[in-house]
């Protein structure tokens, strides 16, 4: 099943696929299901090595937006 | 020369008009750190909103200083805050599709993906959606 953004601003969806396959993995590995309850004392459940990419193509972290309408004719 | 001046001075002390005399290296206190008050801040990153197999990922290019505690999501102000165990509190913008607000609405817990030096943390935390 893919991942599904619900941002207007679209981030590298490589990067967020990524992502999000290592977060279940780490959320499975910890025991946790759909159904399992955070706990606010003690929210740390796991973490990955990551040598990829940001989520954004500007690496500062700012996304960037496309201009919306039609391309200027040149 | 040192004996003599050391005898002087522990004379004008048991006369009562000297300091006490030196013995030997003087103690500093403590340092004892500055009691601070929470700390809240705007980062200017957007929150990506991930749906996959059922859970509700968040992520951010951002390492956090605490540990997330719970999260807040404003959809009026379009911002994200990450309240951290000792009370900071770091905010980011999160501007989502109309579609998707419903949805958002009903989470009440979501998986945080963030920065830990060259690694990527993870954490389960409760979510609080405000329209």
């Amino acid at each position: 099943m893919s991942v599904v953004t619900y941002n207007k601003i679209t981030p590298d969806m490589d990067v967020v696929e990524t992502l999000a396959n290592h977060a279940i993995q780490t959320a499975e590995k910890f025991g946790l299901s759909n159904d399992s309850e955070p706990d606010a004392d003690n929210t740390q459940i796991g973490s990955f090595g990551y040598a990829g990419g940001s989520l954004f193509a500007d690496k500062a972290g700012k996304p960037s937006v496309k201009p919306s309408g039609p391309a200027p004719s040149l | 020369m040192t004996n003599l001046i050391e005898i002087l001075r522990k004379l004008l002390y048991k006369l009562g008009i000297g300091s006490p005399p030196y013995d030997g290296p003087v103690s500093m206190p403590a340092q004892v750190p500055e009691r601070t008050q929470p700390r809240s801040g705007k980062i200017d990153r957007e929150v990506v909103f991930a749906v996959k197999d059922g859970y509700m990922v968040l992520m951010v290019d951002h390492q956090f200083d605490g540990v997330p505690s719970w999260i807040e999501w404003d959809n009026s102000r379009k911002t994200v805050s990450f309240t951290q165990m000792g009370g900071d509190m770091d905010e980011m913008n999160a501007d989502i599709k109309d579609e998707f607000i419903d949805a958002l609405m009903d989470t009440k817990k979501v998986l945080l993906v963030s920065n830990d030096n060259a690694k990527k943390i993870v954490h389960f935390v409760p979510f609080i959606p405000r329209k």
